[in-house]
């Protein structure tokens, strides 16, 4: 018993700080990574004349698609949003996820849709589809809509979107998602820039929750007032400014987000679609996408840009809050065990030595270390084991360097481009930096603790429905 | 207190004292980020602040001043004169209004032609901004470089063509390539020739730029792309298939017919797409025997190439591949192909179509539906 206890405490007293300083280590090299990426994106932005883009009959076309199921509330301005995209050569494939509101008899009524022939031809099996939409007004050429039966997954639906797109590059979005007009013409950049192919871009995604917004258009972006978006946005502007763009200077992207992502099509087709059974369907695809280069020696980026062209809703209570984190944790949990011939594997490179085992170590286990650590913490408390004074400084060490990864993380927003109007904003964003290690932060890692639960037991874990309340009430799925 | 002094002594164990040092130094680095993230805030809006300032300054001298006269000869010495000196002083209040006067000056000169134009080019030039434009072209930085060249071009400064010629061999390629498109644009008589010296490949973004350059520039001459279609540069063959298709080159399509062996799949795919763009008909035989020698992407853009030509030569041709395909890309490209047709060629096809041929009918209904 003696000898566990020693082992345990020269575990949690020696290891653990070693790991916590790698971890620390690994964001500091993010952080600078991320800067020479951004710095280098907006000198690029000086340089480039979009109206060569915009004017041009050369550049590759885009299907833009979007999943949408019981949006009876958004999916008019929704889709009035996407058909106003600036890019000479796109379509908009709306698909109908077998709704039960009338979000399909809205659209035929909005935009003059008739049934047609469209040969809809399935590469990626996919829920059957009942019917495929056109418009016969000429203004609504670039729409298509397809209805299909419930998938019971957004991944589903999107397969359907890619079976039935015409271009060789296609954006999946979702429906709640607010676009900057210029997205795909941004977004396509990396495509046609980089000498390498690229086969997925993603962009900074924003929380639309407290901005204003009017008929699908955003008019001011503003943080978020609510408890939980509030940290979200922090958590976003972390996780898309800081570590994003730093995996991206090094091709080492894993995530492209499901709320944005621009896909080579040929090769999400090869790799074999979505998959519709995974939780993490967005990081599991980039992964298969990853492998599929890779096994077939073919050179290849997965590239991000710093600006914000997305604004979505997330979840302002605790209920779904907590049902998309678990969600979020299970799905990478399954992602990586699908994907675990990566680790560590040469054959694979940056993917396979450094960023598979990143998110294995940094990612999904620092949950479990964490709570390992508290309940250790406590048990010593206990016992009366603990020297408070080399506890205060341990503690002062991990809060004073996340605090400061996330205050740097605020800057480099502000390097890439100022959302915020009002300096009392920032400084709203500021004071949320400083409180949510011990406000938010345990929330995040509790439903962390579920997600691994829920995979580990093989619970069975729904998509379920989640009220979104910014705009108007209505019922959706969650993305 | 005296816990402090024990870390600071020395006295705690090294992991500790790492520690309280880490958190020291964060607690520092956090506070001066804050303060760089507001004063950063305050220095943008002072910075946004005097270029609104400028920006109504100087348009409203142009707007009063400049822009009322239909040409520079309409103004007299004695009011140019002092236009130019308010100008003068405007220009050397800060870099903001200099930088300020330029980047107007700039947008004018590209999007008003005519007397407007020269007056806006000759204020300009007696302005002395140009000047600042050439110190672009001589910074180090590439960026400045690229900027100070398209301030260049749109003033359609050719007095700077010489500074510009020195940047042609850059060592950035951004920089080669805005050099091009200056000296494009500035209509040098050797402007292709340089061009098609550069050895790095072209990204299709920068191809895009300059033949975006190239199809703007009014009166410029324009010579055969074909010579493009030699280059061991690929990226210079695509641009030079792109310009050939966009000028409708028809004298470049026996060049392109010989390059068509070419080992590079993807350009033998742009190839097969300009020929079937320049409707070339003279080059559907050569098309068809080519056909099963290429990939499936290739073979897909013969057919829509055949479509695209339209002769009638290709029927049989494009409806055998219709029929016995069973690669899905194959079979659409033949259906689009002969939807190309007139409609009678695809109502044929459409009555020989057995039950077996579900996706064969499917696709002709799909590629017939107008609202498709």
């Amino acid at each position: 018993m003696d000898t566990l206890s020693i082992w345990i405490s020269l575990i949690f007293e020696q290891a653990i700080f070693y790991y916590s300083v790698l971890i620390m280590f690994s964001y500091l090299t993010l952080v600078i990574l991320s800067v020479i990426e951004i710095r280098k994106y907006n000198l690029r932005c000086w340089y480039i004349n979009h109206s060569a883009l915009l004017n041009s009959q050369h550049v590759p076309g885009i299907s833009v698609i979007a999943p949408a199921f019981n949006e009876s509330g958004t999916v008019i301005n929704g889709v009035h949003t996407l058909l106003s995209l600036n890019y000479p050569k796109y379509e908009v494939i709306i698909v109908n996820d077998g709704s039960t509101d009338d979000t399909l008899q809205k659209l035929i009524d909005e935009y003059e849709l008739a049934e047609s022939s469209y040969y809809y031809h399935e590469e990626i099996k996919t829920q059957p589809v009942k019917g495929i939409y056109k418009s016969k007004n000429p203004v609504y050429s670039k729409l298509i809509v397809i209805d299909k039966h419930n998938g019971k997954s957004k991944a589903d639906a999107s397969n359907a979107g890619i079976n039935a797109s015409s271009y060789p590059l296609f954006l999946c979005t979702d429906m709640d998602c607010i676009l900057h007009k210029d997205t795909l013409i941004k977004m396509v950049r990396p495509f046609v820039e980089e000498k390498t192919r690229v086969i997925a871009t993603g962009s900074v995604i924003r929380i639309s929750n407290s901005c204003e917004v009017e008929n699908g258009y955003l008019k001011k972006v503003k943080v978020p007032n609510k408890f939980l978006p509030l940290f979200q946005e922090l958590e976003y502007i972390r996780a898309f400014l800081l570590g994003r763009m730093a995996w991206s200077k090094i091709n080492g992207l894993m995530l492209v987000s499901g709320g944005i992502g621009l896909f080579d099509k040929e090769v999400v087709l090869s790799a074999g679609g979505y998959d519709h059974k995974s939780f993490g369907e967005d990081m599991e695809l980039i992964g298969r996408m990853r492998v599929w280069m890779e096994d077939h020696k073919e050179k290849y980026l997965v590239t991000y840009i710093p600006e914000s062209l997305c604004w979505t809703e997330v979840p302002s209570s605790l209920r779904i809050f907590a049902r998309q984190r678990t969600r979020w944790t299970k799905g990478l949990a399954q992602t990586l065990w699908i994907h675990r011939k990566v680790f560590f594997n040469p054959k694979y490179k940056v993917f396979g030595l450094l960023t598979f085992p990143y998110w294995v170590f940094f990612e999904w286990l620092a949950p479990l270390i964490e709570a390992g650590g508290i309940i250790f913490y406590i048990y010593l408390a206990i016992t009366g084991q603990i020297t408070w004074i080399y506890a205060l400084i341990l503690l002062a060490f991990v809060y004073s360097f996340s605090v400061m990864i996330t205050i740097m993380a605020i800057l480099w927003d502000e390097v890439a481009g100022m959302k915020y109007e009002k300096k009392r904003e920032v400084f709203k964003l500021c004071l949320a930096a400083i409180v949510e290690p011990f406000v938010y932060h345990p929330l995040v890692l509790f439903f962390s603790l579920r997600g691994n639960f829920y995979f580990f037991s093989n619970r069975k874990l729904n998509w379920g429905e989640m009220t979104r309340i910014g705009f108007k009430k209505k019922k959706v799925a969650i993305d | 207190m005296n816990q402090l002094n024990a870390v600071v002594n020395h006295n705690y164990p090294e992991i500790i004292r790492f520690a309280a040092f880490v958190a020291i130094i964060s607690a520092i680095l956090t506070f001066c980020t804050i303060a760089v993230i507001f004063v950063n805030r305050v220095i943008k809006k002072r910075r946004q602040k005097i270029q609104k300032m400028a920006d109504e300054a100087i348009l409203e001298t142009l707007g009063e001043r400049i822009f009322i006269y239909d040409s520079v000869s309409d103004i007299s010495e004695k009011e140019l004169s002092k236009t130019l000196s308010i100008l003068d002083v405007l220009k050397n209040k800060n870099k903001i209004f200099r930088k300020s006067m330029i980047r107007l000056l700039v947008y004018f000169q590209t999007n008003l032609t005519g007397s407007v134009g020269r007056i806006v080019n000759a204020t300009y030039s007696r302005l002395k901004l140009r000047q600042f434009s050439l110190k672009k072209l001589q910074s180090p930085l590439w960026f400045l470089k690229t900027q100070g060249l398209t301030e260049v071009q749109r003033m359609k400064d050719v007095m700077s063509l010489l500074e510009v010629y020195k940047l042609v061999n850059d060592k950035n390629q951004d920089v080669r390539v805005a050099s091009y498109i200056a000296l494009v644009r500035l209509r040098a008589r050797d402007c292709f020739e340089v061009m098609s010296k550069e050895r790095e490949e072209l990204s299709e973004w920068q191809q895009m730029m300059l033949v975006e350059g190239i199809f703007n520039t009014i009166g410029l001459t324009i010579p055969s792309f074909k010579t493009f279609l030699r280059s061991e540069n690929r990226s210079l063959v695509l641009l030079g298939i792109k310009l050939i298709v966009d000028y409708r080159q028809l004298d470049a399509i026996q060049e392109l017919l010989a390059v068509i062996n070419a080992q590079d799949d993807f350009i033998r795919l742009r190839i097969i797409e300009a020929l079937g763009a320049l409707n070339a008909e003279e080059a559907e035989s050569s098309l068809r025997n080519r056909y099963q020698l290429e990939p499936v992407k290739n073979k897909a853009a013969i057919l829509i190439s055949l479509g695209l030509i339209a002769s009638g030569n290709s029927v049989d041709f494009i409806r055998q591949k219709f029929m016995e395909a069973e690669d899905f890309l194959i079979i659409k490209s033949a259906a689009a192909a002969i939807t190309s047709h007139p409609p009678v060629v695809a109502y044929e096809v459409k009555n020989e179509l057995q039950e077996e041929h579900a996706v064969q009918k499917g696709l002709i209904n799909h590629f017939t539906e107008a609202l498709n």
